[in-house]
């Protein structure tokens, strides 16, 4: 025969209908809402990822400073990679009726959209409505951004001034997640837009080209291990290939080189500065040449003339008419050897001359130089192809990113698993407390039913049976929650979540899948957390023996003894000893506060995060307007000036972290030339390896005056270690100061060179040719935005459904403190004790522990959601903290004591209706 | 002790249920006690004394009939002058004790001395009930008789006028429910309350000043006794 107390169960159920009301709706919401988001979720992830094999994603891209050659392509492929030209261009995007997309947006910044030619062979696109472009005039786009700013399928969209019919909607597989740079903090999904065109439209489009290479390796890593290794190796590669033009792929080979290349170059200048020497002895010798020639020339004349002359002289003794011959020789002869005596006088000086040149101690050094060169035998031929070979390949790698650090691909992924991850911590809290609720229920329900478990006992029924009988009804509560909570899940919720995640990510078309996962976590596990807790409860309590059952002398251990109380007033200690007695369900309420108030905190501290952020961005940037230049002089090499007066040079690069809690962040590295303009609050000089950072760096690793912190390049491996002397309160991002004398002399750049202008006014006499990027209030807030978008309004949401919570945990609470106290309500009832003073004892003893213990929790939950936080914002490159004004901490706790006041009303009537007769019925 | 009229019980119906299970309880009750009385409601399970005597305590209302006290009709009494009056006038005292659990046996009396303006001295009391030594501990530390005394004195405590027992004795033993019954006795004597008790215990009625006998909800007899003997003086 079946156990007849079954009979009792339905009864059990109506008599506590509300309670179970109660627990069911909390139970099957929440695992509805869990259970959505994981069917949702793992569907939508399994799209997501299917795209990686569908799409042909790319390892990884790398974007060079100017268009790589055949050869450096060829030398690059070398490497074991095949590249794929993935060029782009950005412009503004505008709308049809001549509005930025950005107005629709509500947002002050001006949207770009980054236009790419369609994609064939890697990273290719997913078509959610429409199709791809086909010919000029056309343009496809992200389905998301599309929403978010209400761009429709053909709609007219301006690219620049470049009118572009709107024929499709898209997934770019690398840009699931709008990010515009992979270093930004957020994704930005209302003021940056992906699109593709036809080739032909976009040769069209006249704008500065981007030039991106997307590449795959040819023979793929097993595993993230190895990726990550071969990705480190191949940045390395990369990066000097393309600075030697293709020749070296080895980091030391290269330098090796490089230097090599210097030393040659050195020779080059000696042999240079011998051939100006050269350049300039030659004419002299020319002219000794010359001189001594004409010297020899005179001297075999003079000889010549001497020998006619001795002749003559013979003659004339014999024949005196050739005497006049003999005078006019002999005058010749006279001013031949003049001539010849000036002439050697003009050779002795001018070889002396030359002769002191050449003793000059520099000449000298630089001929012997040059004679130790040529004698070296050096293939000045082959050093001379080789710097063409750099000149006509070399390049610059400016951005490097691995597929694995490609925010824009795995953001999505990772935090869809992060969504997943939370969703089941916030599960299995809730479920553990409603756990203790059914176990507290149960466990009155037990005391009110002692005598008869005690007979029962006593008639012979084993304590399984009763433990059976008693947890029944949790379990079947909870499974049956569960179930509904299931069939919510995969129905109504799946699509609130699906919805959600649309917003937020650039995602394909998904199927709903089942999902083993979701079912095990939402049903078997708060099946199992409920059923263990209640039955360790029960059985604990069935240990009790039946006779102490029927005496209703339920303490399972020896008995205590009352805590003696101070002389407070009676009331006072009369409700000090209803607290003792119900500390556990007391302590159970404040757990329930504390679970709320944990989400309370999120939802409120969120928006007043995001909203301190945009209050004080204009205050984090180191000046209104952040100008970064291509380089510091013109094509003449003339420094870039500016004229506005506010305008103050500067020095900045970015180094990346080896350590701490993020690997890889990016440090900005300002050398500042001034330390009373806009880096106020550093230090006038500093030497050597001594730096301040900024408050963020040292908040987010933890780092304090004396700390050294070790940085390196981002494309090499040189490393840089700083001490910090001091940090500086620059809100926005990780960074580094230093004087720009330091910087000059740690990066060995230029002297008086500098990278950008820092101006609290806007530089119009700088031609945009010149400048890089400019950095603005926007571009800090623009992470704030695209937050408020995704999930501003949700928030304020779900304050009231976290308040809504909190009603339904305290009401539950407070309802078996006061069942478990009828008897006592009864009896002071009976002895005469006014609804008021009742009400004093039990509504004000509960809105105390309330009220204390909402204070308490908030604290406690806060610190909870800032621990959370920062383990959020280690996940990302930037920092900014959670923070919460004093009056959103009011409004959560209001939130909190709203709920609170509901119950206490409805408590306050429970307590009024409370029958005498309750104190008679133990009597019978 | 006064031979006026102090309690009046006039006509008094009281059934529970309707139609075929309606179940008439008390069927036309009359009777009236003395200021300073101890009257004994006797009578076997089911007679109706339980819910005579609730009526009585406001704790209940009959259908018909009334009951006055001093004059003072309590069906035209509203909630909250019954309130007052179970706060004032009356004392009670159950079978089970219905202390409450969590206040020790000290507080469980303060729970009745805070409804008076002048309660009985607290100590003087625990010494009288003989709990002074006990009076930190929780109910469920003590014995029966030790929580009826404890019951006791959170009754009297407030120096009632009328001291309403339920089955006093029902739960304890031979030799403690002499003890209690004596302390009832006491009681009476000493601050000259007005007790109604309702027994099945027919022994009791020898020590009480007046008896009814109730079956099936009417009155069988109404017994002035005038040979009553002290509690210490029972046997059954």
């Amino acid at each position: 025969m079946r156990n007849p107390l079954r009979k009792r169960l339905p009864r059990l159920l109506r008599q506590d209908g509300k309670k179970y009301i109660v627990l069911f709706l909390l139970l099957s919401i929440t695992i509805g809402f869990i259970s959505g988001m994981f069917v949702a979720n793992d569907s939508m992830l399994l799209a997501a990822k299917a795209i990686i094999t569908d799409n042909e994603l790319e390892d990884g891209h790398f974007e060079l400073e100017k268009q790589a050659t055949d050869a450096l392509k060829e030398s690059f492929e070398e490497e074991g990679i095949t590249l794929y030209d993935q060029f782009y261009k950005d412009f503004p995007e505008g709308q049809e009726n001549g509005k930025n997309a950005e107005a629709s947006a509500g947002s002050q910044q001006e949207t770009v959209i980054r236009i790419f030619v369609n994609r064939e062979q890697v990273n290719l696109s997913s078509i959610l409505y429409g199709r791809l472009p086909e010919r000029t005039g056309e343009i496809a786009i992200d389905r998301m951004h599309a929403d978010n700013v209400g761009i429709k399928l053909e709609d007219t969209l301006y690219v620049g001034e470049t009118p572009l019919r709107v024929v499709g909607l898209i997934a770019l597989s690398d840009y699931s997640t709008l990010f515009k740079d992979n270093s930004d903090i957020m994704f930005d999904a209302l003021t940056f837009d992906i699109g593709v065109v036809s080739r032909e439209q976009f040769d069209a489009l006249d704008a500065g080209i981007t030039w991106q290479y997307a590449f795959r390796y040819t023979d793929r890593p097993a595993n993230v291990n190895e990726e990550k290794e071969k990705s480190d190796d191949l940045m390395v590669q990369l990066a000097v290939l393309a600075a030697t033009g293709g020749l070296y792929d080895d980091e030391d080979e290269a330098k090796a080189f490089a230097d090599e290349a210097d030393v040659i170059k050195g020779y080059g200048d000696v042999l240079k500065e011998a051939e100006k020497i050269s350049d300039i002895i030659k004419p002299q010798q020319e002219e000794l040449e010359e001189l001594q020639k004409q010297a020899e020339e005179k001297g075999k004349e003079l000889e010549n003339l001497g020998q006619e002359l001795e002749k003559l002289q013979t003659i004339v003794m014999t024949d005196p008419t050739q005497i006049p011959l003999l005078q006019e020789k002999a005058a010749r002869a006279q001013t031949l050897q003049t001539q010849l005596q000036e002439l050697i006088d003009t050779l002795t000086e001018k070889g002396q001359s030359l002769q002191d040149y050449l003793e000059q101690e520099e000449i000298k050094q630089v001929l012997d130089q040059a004679q130790e060169i040529l004698d070296q035998d050096i293939d000045f031929d082959y050093w001379e192809e080789a710097a063409d070979a750099v000149d006509r390949n070399g390049n610059k790698l400016v951005d490097y990113v691995p597929n694995y650090a490609n925010s824009a691909i795995h953001f999505t992924t990772e935090d869809m698993s992060h969504d997943k991850v939370m969703a089941e911590y916030l599960l299995l809290i809730l479920v553990v407390v409603l756990a203790f609720i059914f176990a507290i229920t149960t466990s009155n329900m037990i005391t009110a039913d002692a005598a008869v478990i005690g007979t029962l006992r006593a008639s012979g029924y084993t304590r399984g049976e009763m433990l059976r009988h008693y947890a029944t009804l949790p379990i079947l509560v909870t499974l049956f929650s569960a179930l509904v909570g299931n069939l919510l899940g995969y129905t109504l919720f799946k699509e609130v979540v699906v919805a959600m995640y649309y917003n937020s990510y650039s995602l394909p078309l998904y199927e709903t899948k089942w999902n083993a996962d979701a079912f095990v976590q939402t049903t078997l596990w708060p099946v199992l957390i409920v059923t263990t807790i209640n039955l360790l409860i029960i059985y604990r309590k069935m240990r009790i023996d039946p006779l102490k059952f029927m005496r209703r002398d339920l303490s399972v251990s020896k008995r205590k003894r009352a805590i003696r109380l101070p002389k407070w007033k009676f009331f006072t200690r009369f409700r000090t000893r209803i607290f003792l007695s119900n500390v556990t369900s007391y302590l159970v309420l404040i757990l329930g506060i504390g679970f709320s108030m944990i989400l309370l905190v999120f939802m409120v501290g969120m928006p007043a995060t995001l909203r301190n952020y945009e209050n004080k961005a204009a205050d984090m940037l180191l000046a209104k307007y952040q100008y970064v230049l291509k380089s510091w002089q013109d094509e003449d090499d003339h420094p870039i000036t500016t004229d506005q007066e506010s305008a103050e040079p500067f020095d900045m690069c970015i180094l990346n972290t080896i350590d701490g809690v993020r690997v890889d962040e990016e440090i900005y590295i300002y050398g500042y030339f001034r330390s009373d303009g806009f880096f106020q609050g550093v230090p006038e000089d500093m030497s050597g390896m001594d730096c301040y950072i900024s408050r963020p760096y040292a908040e987010k690793f933890y780092l304090q005056v004396g700390d050294t912190i070790t940085l390196k390049e981002p494309y090499g491996n040189q490393t840089y270690t700083f001490t910090v002397k001091g940090i500086h309160p620059h809100q926005a991002n990780p960074a580094v100061f230093l004087t720009n004398r330091q910087y000059e002399e740690i990066f060995d750049t230029e002297e008086g060179a500098y990278t950008g202008f820092f101006s609290e006014e806007e530089i119009t006499d700088i031609d945009p040719e010149q400048i890089a990027v400019v950095y603005t209030r926007e571009d800090i807030t623009k992470v704030t935005d695209q937050l408020q978008h995704s999930i501003g309004s949700l928030m304020d949401y779900f304050s009231y459904v976290c308040g809504l919570l909190a009603l339904l945990l305290i009401y539950l609470l407070t309802k078996i403190i006061i069942e478990k106290n009828a008897g006592s309500i009864s009896m002071v009832k009976v002895l005469g004790y006014t609804n008021k003073e009742i009400s004093a004892l039990y509504i004000r003893l509960t809105t105390i522990v309330v009220i204390v213990g909402t204070c308490l929790v908030t604290y406690g939950a806060m610190a909870f959601i800032r621990w959370i936080w920062r383990l959020f914002m280690n996940s990302y490159p930037g920092w900014f903290v959670f923070y919460m004004s004093a009056g959103d901490v009011v409004r959560c706790i209001l939130i909190v004591i709203a709920a609170y006041l509901i119950v206490s009303f409805i408590d306050t009537r429970r307590i009024r209706r409370i029958p005498m007769t309750d104190a008679l019925k133990n009597v019978e | 002790m006064s031979e006026e009229t102090f309690l009046k019980v006039a006509g008094l119906y009281k059934a529970y249920g309707t139609g075929d299970s309606r179940q008439e309880v008390l069927r036309g009750l009359d009777f009236s006690v003395a200021k300073g009385e101890f009257c004994v409601l006797l009578g076997p399970s089911g007679s109706g004394k339980s819910t005579l005597l609730n009526i009585i305590g406001g704790i209940d209302s009959a259908d018909q009939g009334y009951i006055s006290i001093s004059g003072d009709k309590l069906e035209d009494m509203d909630e909250k002058a019954l309130t007052l009056y179970r706060r004032k006038h009356l004392g009670y005292v159950f079978q089970l004790y219905n202390l409450i659990p969590n206040l020790t046996v000290k507080e469980n009396i303060e729970v009745g001395a805070y409804l008076s303006d002048h309660p009985l001295p607290i100590e003087d009391l625990l010494h009288t009930l003989g709990l002074y030594e006990h009076r930190h501990k929780l109910p469920n530390q003590l014995s029966g008789g030790q929580q009826q005394r404890t019951s006791i004195g959170r009754a009297i405590i407030k120096n009632p006028d009328i001291l309403l027992c339920d089955e006093p004795t029902g739960a304890l033993d031979y030799n403690t429910s002499k003890e209690i019954l004596k302390l009832i006795e006491d009681v009476n004597q000493k601050y000259g309350n007005t007790v109604i008790m309702v027994t099945h215990n027919q022994a009791i009625s020898q020590m009480a000043d007046h008896t009814i006998k109730l079956r099936d909800g009417q009155v069988r007899k109404n017994i002035i006794n005038d040979n009553k003997i002290s509690a210490t003086d029972l046997d059954w």
